[in-house]
């Protein structure tokens, strides 16, 4: 009976007792690795924050519309702090992986580390994006002043349509960098492209077909009816 | 001392300077593609100085931009006719000329760069501009841009014309009310065109670091106005009649000729801060000639499509325009929009507010600032088909007093223009 309940039960509890003296610093090597993760993540969170707004980050965002855009997706608070909530979860992440791996347990091992090579890619896209966002954005506002200016009645539309375009554009190249679905986006974005091209092409072919002779006769052509249109408009 | 812009002049042109050494009096026009007219401007001149300084000795500078229809040839060919019949001395010396190209940013900036530059370099006492395009030039103008400096020691003379009351109307809307209630003195064609400037005056242009912005371009006019004023000179204004001047140039569009003026206008502002927030009210400048009723030459008004413009613009652009105004004057510019074309009026207190706002975004750097000035353009299109159809029975006389409205508005709304600006 003793040696039943040795065998059966003690041994396999010593030996359980073992591992877990054995793993037991590993567990407190992951919640050390967390807590450091979280300290350094306030820390950098609050120096990206104020650098954020000495380099007078949320008057440019201001300007270009992202406060707006953050708005519309529901996110309150002013962008420096969105950016910089947003890399401290980034970082607490990193950390999460960096205190998993501290376990070392051989399953997650190809995991953590296929993660730490997506990293890069991950912020090299994102970085592509926003600059992306940042140029559809500068672009989208000349198109529609210039469109309005010219009178142009589809002013937004077109503006849109190009900034539309852009995104598209970045939007590809970024998730290409990322790694997901390199040969879909590309294909994806050549249908698309063309298409919109093709399009405006055969609209303007049979529909704008007055507008271009117009707008063609107006830039190359018929200087007299320039003369003519002159009005108060160009009197300084 | 070495003297600024040393480079702007070639070899020919400074071989003409050394041999003519001394000047009293530089009249300069500056030109690009003016065949039709320039020789007109060049008798005009020639008979003025003639008639008006026999004793002086005098030189013509023409600061060509390029023409390929053979203006600068023009200029040379242009001979001094026959002056007996208008005068009673004849000159002691005859009118010298240079023809010179400019160099830099293209435009009439650069152009009037070159004639500062020979003023100084021949130590000119007293000078005048011209344009070229000009058809109502007298000899007479040059006696009343000059004379106000050789014998009354101002040492810059604005024009002053009778013009059609639907013409000038960025002046009449901008920048007239607004140098006015910012610097203080009334000067009724800041961006007139023609000038007479003293030549340390025009020295004193020289010394400013400003050729490679707008002022190069359409922006000359109102620099050379501000700066005088901002620096403390001795500023008044000629009657010179009616101005009429051959059709702009295609290529000078509104979009240009609007951001440049309006750019630089604003970027006084903040060279010369300091000066404008002191001044209160404004006062009358001295001003010579004597004023005669003209005929004008009439102008198209197309109200319809500058309301169409205004209401697009709004339309288009108030998540823009949002972003410079307060809410409650994009509310009301929205509701303008919906108002037929008899009804449409965009009222001086809500213009004024416009163009204060617009100031303080440009300070702000709110925007980049093209896109900033090209976004109010709908807006102003909106005031001048206000101000016309407010104005299509008045007679000038009613016009101007409509006028002094709105700069007495200028005015009152000067105090919330300085306190948003010292806003942080």
């Amino acid at each position: 009976m003793q040696d039943f309940f040795n065998s059966a039960i003690l041994i396999p509890l010593e030996n359980l007792l073992a591992q877990v003296y054995e793993f037991l610093p590993n567990i407190f090597a992951m919640m050390l690795i967390l807590i450091i993760g979280i300290i350094i993540g306030i820390i950098i969170k609050r120096i990206l924050i104020l650098f954020l707004k000495v380099v007078k980050f949320d008057q440019l965002s201001f300007r270009i519309g992202f406060d707006n855009i953050l708005g519309k997706s529901g996110i309150r608070g002013k962008p420096s702090e969105v950016i910089g909530v947003f890399v401290y979860w980034v970082l607490f992440f990193v950390f999460i992986m960096l205190a998993i791996n501290a376990l070392h347990l051989a399953a997650l091992d190809t995991l953590i580390s296929d993660f730490f090579l997506f990293i890069p890619n991950l912020f090299a896209g994102l970085g592509l994006f926003f600059i992306g966002f940042l140029t559809s954005v500068f672009i989208e506002r000349t198109v529609l002043i210039a469109a309005v200016n010219a009178e142009f009645k589809f002013a937004k539309f077109l503006a849109r349509g190009v900034q539309l375009l852009i995104l598209i554009f970045f939007l590809a190249i970024a998730l290409d960098q990322i790694g997901i679905g390199e040969n879909i986006v590309v294909a994806a974005f050549t249908i698309i492209f063309g298409g919109i091209v093709l399009a405006l092409a055969l609209a303007l072919g049979l529909g704008g077909k007055e507008l271009a002779k117009q707008w063609l006769e107006k830039q190359f052509g018929k200087k007299e009816k320039d003369e003519a249109e002159k009005d108060i408009r160009s009197h300084l | 001392m070495v003297k600024s812009g040393v480079d702007l002049l070639n070899d020919s042109v400074k071989r003409k300077i050394d041999k003519i050494k001394e000047v009293d009096i530089l009249v300069g026009i500056p030109s690009y593609n003016n065949s039709n007219t320039i020789s007109h401007v060049v008798r005009a001149v020639n008979a003025g100085l003639a008639k008006y300084y026999p004793d002086a000795k005098c030189v013509l500078v023409n600061s060509d931009g390029g023409s390929r229809d053979g203006t600068p040839d023009i200029v040379n060919q242009t001979e001094v006719e026959n002056l007996d019949m208008i005068l009673v001395d004849h000159p002691v010396y005859l009118v010298s000329k240079i023809i010179t190209p400019y160099h830099g940013v293209p435009g009439k900036g650069s152009a009037f760069r070159t004639i500062f530059k020979i003023a100084e370099d021949l130590n000119v006492k007293a000078c005048c501009v011209v344009d070229s395009d000009l058809r109502s030039i007298t000899p007479e103008w040059i006696e009343l841009l000059l004379d106000p400096i050789t014998d009354k020691g101002f040492d810059y003379v604005a024009p002053l014309y009778s013009r059609h009351k639907f013409d000038g109307t960025i002046t009449n809307s901008i920048v007239y009310p607004m140098t006015r209630a910012l610097y203080g003195k009334r000067i009724r064609q800041p961006i007139g065109g023609e000038f007479g400037f003293s030549g340390k005056l025009a020295s004193h242009y020289l010394t400013k670091d400003v050729w490679e912005t707008d002022v190069a371009r359409y922006g000359i006019d109102i620099w050379m106005t501000t700066t005088a004023i901002g620096d403390g000179f001795k500023v008044c204004q000629s009657y010179l009649g009616a101005k009429i001047h051959d059709a702009k140039d295609p290529g000078s569009d509104l979009t240009s000729m609007y951001t440049q003026v309006i750019s630089s206008l604003y970027n006084f502002m903040i060279s010369y801060q300091k000066t404008w927030q002191q001044i209160i009210g404004s006062e009358n400048i001295p001003t010579f000639g004597f004023r005669f009723k003209v005929g004008l030459e009439p102008i198209q008004v197309n109200i319809e499509r500058m309301v169409n413009n205004f209401r697009l613009g709004v339309d288009a652009l108030n998540s823009f325009i949002a972003k410079v105004l307060p809410r409650q004057d994009l509310v009301e510019l929205i509701q303008l929009t919906k108002l037929d074309l008899h009804q449409f009026n965009l009222p001086d207190k809500l213009w004024v507010r416009i163009v204060y706002n617009y100031a303080i975004a440009f300070y702000r750097r709110v925007w980049p600032v093209e896109q900033l000035m090209k976004s109010m353009i709908p807006l102003y299109l909106g005031r001048t088909a206000s101000f016309v159809i407010e104005n299509k029975d008045s007679d000038a006389d009613e016009v101007e007093k409509k006028i002094e409205a709105l700069c007495e508005e200028f005015e009152k709304q000067k105090p919330n223009l300085i306190h948003l600006w010292n806003k942080r």
